[in-house]
């Protein structure tokens, strides 16, 4: 791929060109027809203009080489263009000339193929034979050959050659994607040469694991020098020549292994024996020199102790080669004492306790939530927490939907009532209630006949729940919805009136007095502190409603409030505190009733009425206020006149 | 059928699906189209291996050759086995040599791109004298298709799961249901079909036997069938998780680093994740087995939370029959154990790992010899047993697949054998012998 004069070349034309091409890239995606447009037109007219001037361009995955030194991208079509042919496998780019608008959208059309698409095809080499010229040629990369395609004849090049004809041939032919038996064949046949075979066999076993493990760690590179590992399993290769072990003939398993326990430091050759079974291990054990079964059982110590290993497999806790013998022999031994006792009937009451646990009756509820508990518990990446809690919800809601009330209870409470994550993880789950509690989540909690649960869960949807239904409230429309919505969210803040009050400076009269109305309905003495926050509010209307409120929140303590609206400068308000007084029985309503009338602050109009309702009421304190009015002989002004014909009709009233 | 002669089988669909592929995209004669048509040339001598004549049929969702089932392809190639029912082919004979457009029109005929049939006369299809009119179904390949209906509907789930996070669970309890029905009408023959395994699809094909371990397990224990089904997709759903493993670790060729193991031990929460996700009935059971299924018995496991009970007893259930077809099964890491030491490894485990009870119910069911178990005879030969075996100590019934002279035999012979003639269990890819392909044998013999 390097060029000796690479670097002599100017890079501003490199640079020109690249940019050329990857405008032309992004025009092809974009433009139904990107032969029409400048860009495209432009990279045709540079393609002509560099033919054959240039060397051969490498491709790294989103970005391009010269000689050896990257040219980092300046425009974002230019990285993607890179990135493309990277996937296809495109090794180097060469401008040939002889360029055609045609030819160039048909090389884009195919690398803007699915690159499955194109490998399945045969590749992108085969994939661009017989297009029209596009003045760029390609070289692909493959793991056992290389093909040039442009249309012109192939380069019979094969990029492992220097790499291939380094290794010994059994890896070669594990390279070339031999059967493990092929493999231990081409090892057989080495006895024949001057060879030691489990020399090679084990040489090679490390060629082509360090060439893998280069690979792994620098995968551009390595597919720049033409290997390409599945990306799924870019061990297969060794696995293959590994199996080949137990293809050769047992004598040479021997001394393999015994190269093998020689250096068992040596990296690669625990991941040698990790590769074998216990069973393979014990059968070969016997046959090895004494320090190599010393050895050996020491890895299978070491093995069964690991947390990675191979628990209660392997040899551990055995010292001997004679005991490994008696191992094995006692397995079916101490499978057939199982199956005896079976025979005489000693797990015919295992089984019964078996049966009467599977058939026991599953709540699925259960399972639900201690899954959900867990999962909250256990997961610690920010990302799949979120998951978790989305999922949580999308359960909640579903129970919701097919009106499962008890189970999304218990879904929601199980969690929130005792939760399973850290504090530092509640801003997540708060978030992720936020997004399912809609207005129409909180109806179908509301509307449920299961009104003790549905209460439940709206007082522990809290602040998630109110932010969407004061929300609602501001916009809603419809005087029937309207009120749907304070009754709910009057269950909602039931537990926690004070969620409530950092909307209670809202600007709008109309919502204020929806919630204080959603407040009085809450029916907890505790909101009565956030109902006086608006005690004073400028507008008759809220001020009303919180006359309301006091007496639905606690009827003794709205008396003040109630006596003291009765001189609130808007009539509908001291009318409203008088309907609210009629209903209050408490005796000393009388007394303050009769104090107000005596400070004779109140309106004409209001203080009239006060009189009328100490007639209706006809307590004994508030006949003698009325006879006391009613006595008076001499009044001056209509006002003192209005309260004694008041308090006269009151008494006759009453009479 | 011998593991080589399946090899062949498979390598001739490999390529004859490699090539109907091709044609689809490119032309005859275009480089791409050539190689896949030497390929599959290659494929065809070898299966071809000598003989005059081969046909390849295709009925009841398997393929034939020459009148024997080819279990493992009729699985693996299960895709391709439709697009043929599709289009309506019930046999392929090949007649060598094989002509290069014979071989081209047939994929082009598989691949729907053309209605042209091979001309060359050296690939003929639909043979009117090679199809048997009178062939009925037997059991063994509605069991065979109800495995490919859950490996289908695992496949489908993982690749939905990739995709959307999420899938289907509707379309896995079917397929479950199926495969119980058959399970329960002849447990003998889905244990044996329960040894297939699949080195490139290892996950699904161990889901599978999974689920009909543990269905034939609560069989056994008698278990009613509506408990039953959700353990089911309990145990087929339970390693769903691993979709979201990183294949290089999955597949990595040895012990793992501590950095690894932190991956491979998400798979219980992500496979209990996406089934949550997926809902429907049943999705709770199957999610708590995907999320236990690697707790153990006396606590110990992961993931770790703060149980305040054992892991269910479907999730006890799963982690026994778990454990025994990964230790049967050839891994990444590490090749296969025969039966009987997996058997061994369980009830060094009972009562830590694994529940004593389940371990000796398990045990109880498979046997010394499950079947599927290769045999070493005392005469060399090489037999396969078919059936459990009632009483410890029992001989063994067993079809001989190797003569003692080390040749497959051209048909198994059933026999009883003795358990003292036994020298030692074998594994399938060493002698090459795959059990699941008797599976016809010991239900009657199913031969087109």
């Amino acid at each position: 791929m390097s060029h000796p004069a690479a670097l002599d070349r100017s890079e501003r034309e490199l640079l020109e060109l690249l940019n050329g091409l990857g405008a032309a890239w992004v025009t092809f995606q974009l433009y139904p027809n990107p032969l029409d447009q400048a860009p495209f037109l432009r990279a045709v007219d540079l393609l002509a203009e560099h033919a054959g001037d240039l060397p051969p361009i490498g491709i790294g995955p989103g970005t391009f080489f010269v000689g050896g030194e990257e040219i980092v991208p300046e425009r974002e079509g230019v990285e993607k263009f890179a990135r493309q042919l990277f996937v296809h496998d495109v090794e180097t780019l060469e401008v040939v000339g002889d360029p055609t608008a045609q030819g160039l959208a048909a090389f884009f059309e195919v690398i803007s193929r699915p690159d499955d698409e194109v490998a399945d095809a045969g590749g992108i080499a085969a994939a661009l034979v017989g297009m029209p010229s596009s003045g760029l040629r390609i070289k692909q990369r493959g793991l056992l050959n290389l093909v040039a395609g442009d249309g012109t004849e192939s380069e019979p090049i094969d990029p492992l050659a220097e790499l291939v004809g380094e290794l010994p041939e059994p890896a070669r032919a594990a390279l070339h994607g031999a059967d493990p038996d092929e493999i231990a064949e081409a090892i057989v046949e080495l006895e024949d040469g001057d060879g030691d075979p489990s020399a090679v066999y084990v040489d090679a076993f490390h060629e082509l694991r360090e060439r893998i493990d280069d690979a792994r760690a620098d995968p551009a590179a390595s597919l720049r020098a033409g290997i390409r590992l599945p990306p799924e399993d870019p061990y297969r290769t060794l696995r293959s020549y590994i199996e080949s072990f137990f293809h050769l003939p047992r004598w040479l398993q021997v001394e393999v292994l015994e190269r093998v326990l020689a250096e068992l430091s040596r990296p690669g050759h625990q991941m040698f024996l990790d590769q074998f079974s216990g069973n393979d291990l014990s059968e070969l054990l016997p046959e090895l020199s004494e320090p190599a079964q010393e050895r050996l059982l020491e890895y299978a110590v070491q093995a069964a102790s690991d947390r990675a290993g191979h628990p209660l497999d392997l040899l551990a806790g055995l010292s001997s080669a004679v005991e490994v013998e008696a191992a094995r022999r006692s397995v079916a031994d101490r499978v057939t004492d199982v199956l005896r006792a079976a025979s005489r009937g000693v797990f015919v009451g295992d089984l019964e306790v078996l049966r009467s646990e599977m058939e026991a009756e599953i709540d699925p509820g259960r399972f639900e939530l201690e899954v959900i508990r867990g999962l909250f518990e256990c997961e610690g990446r920010q990302d799949r927490f979120q998951r978790v809690a989305r999922v949580w919800t999308g359960r909640f809601t579903r129970h919701l939907r097919r009106n499962e009330l008890p189970q999304a209870h218990r879904l929601l409470v199980g969690v929130l009532d005792d939760p399973p994550f850290g504090e530092d993880r509640l801003p997540v789950v708060r978030r992720a209630l936020e997004r399912m509690t809609t207005t129409d989540v909180l109806f179908r909690i509301a509307d449920a006949d299961e009104t003790e649960l549905a209460d439940e869960i709206l007082a522990r949807l809290g602040s998630a729940a109110v932010e969407v239904l004061v929300a609602k409230l501001g916009e809603e429309e419809d005087a029937a919805r309207r009120r749907h919505l304070v009754e709910v969210l009057g269950r909602v803040v039931r537990e926690r009136p004070r969620d409530l009050e950092g909307h209670l400076g809202d600007h709008r009269w109309y919502l204020v007095r929806n919630l204080v109305a959603a407040l009085g309905l809450s029916g907890t003495p505790r909101a009565v502190d956030s109902v006086r926050l608006v005690a004073d509010h400028a507008d008759h209307r809220v001020r009303t409603e919180v006359l309301r409120a006091y007496v639905r929140l606690d009827r003794d303590a709205a008396i003040p409030a109630l006596v003291r609206a009765l001189a609130d400068p808007h009539e509908r308000v001291r009318q409203n505190a008088i309907g609210l007084l009629e209903a209050v029985e408490a005796e000393d309503v009388d007394a303050l009733l009769v104090n107000e009338l005596a400070r004779d602050r109140l309106p004409t109009d209001t203080a009239v009425a006060v009189v009328e309702l100490l007639g209706r009421r006809g307590g004994r304190r508030a006949e003698g206020c009325l006879r006391e009015l009613a006595g008076r002989r001499f009044v001056f002004g209509s006002r003192r006149r209005a309260l004694r014909r008041a308090a006269r009709a009151a008494l006759e009233a009453d009479s | 059928m011998s593991a080589a002669a399946e090899r062949q089988v498979s390598a001739f669909l490999g390529g004859l699906r490699r090539l109907s592929r091709q044609v689809g995209l490119y032309p005859e004669g275009h480089p791409a189209t050539q190689e896949a048509v030497e390929l599959l040339g290659e494929a065809v001598q070898e299966f071809l291996d000598g003989e005059p004549e081969v046909t390849l049929t295709i009925f009841q969702e398997a393929f034939f050759r020459n009148r024997v089932v080819v279990p493992h392809a009729s699985l693996e190639y299960r895709s391709l086995l439709q697009e043929m029912e599709q289009r309506g082919l019930e046999t392929i004979t090949l007649v060598p040599p094989i002509s290069a457009a014979d071989l081209f029109d047939l994929a082009a005929f598989v691949g729907g791109v053309s209605d042209d049939l091979p001309a060359d006369g050296t690939i003929v299809l639909n043979e009117p004298m090679t199809v048997d009119p009178e062939l009925d179904p037997t059991p063994a390949s509605k069991l065979r298709t109800s495995y490919g209906n859950v490996l289908d509907a695992i496949r489908h789930a993982s690749s939905a799961m990739v995709v959307r996070g999420s899938f289907e669970l509707g379309t896995v309890v079917d397929a479950v249901e199926g495969l119980f029905e058959h399970t329960l009408s002849h447990p003998g023959a889905a244990l044996l079909l329960s040894t297939v395994k699949s080195h490139d699809e290892y996950t699904f094909f161990h889901s599978v036997n999974v689920c009909i371990l543990s269905l034939a397990v609560g069989q056994m224990i008698g278990v009613d069938r509506d408990v039953l089904v959700p353990a089911g997709v309990g145990a087929v759903l339970h390693d769903i998780g691993k979709v979201a493993v990183s294949p290089e670790i999955l597949n990595y060729p040895g012990r793992l680093s501590a950095e690894q193991w932190k991956e491979i031990e998400i798979h219980p929460q992500e496979g209990a994740l996406a089934i949550l996700a997926a809902g429907g009935e049943g999705s709770e059971i199957a999610a708590n087995v995907a999320f236990e299924h690697h707790a153990r018995f006396d606590g110990e496991g992961y993931p770790r939370v703060s149980r305040v009970r054992r892991p269910h007893v479907y999730s006890r259930l799963v982690q026994v029959v778990d454990t025994y077809d990964a230790i049967t099964s050839r891994r990444a890491y590490r090749r296969a154990e025969g039966p009987s030491r997996a058997l061994q490894i369980l009830l060094d485990g009972a009562g830590s790992y694994w529940d004593p009870d389940l371990v000796r119910a398990f045990i109880q069911m498979m046997g010394v010899y499950p079947p599927g178990s290769i045999l070493r005879v005392d005469d060399g030969a090489i037999a396969v047993v078919v059936s459990r075996t009632e009483e410890p100590g029992a001989p063994l019934s067993v079809v001989t697949v190797v003569g003692p002279d080390g040749c497959h035999l051209d048909e198994p012979e059933p026999t009883i054998l003795p358990l003292d003639r036994v020298v030692r269990q074998e594994l399938p890819d060493d002698v090459g012998v795959d059990p699941a392909s008797l599976l016809e044998t010991i239900e009657g013999g199913l031969r087109v």
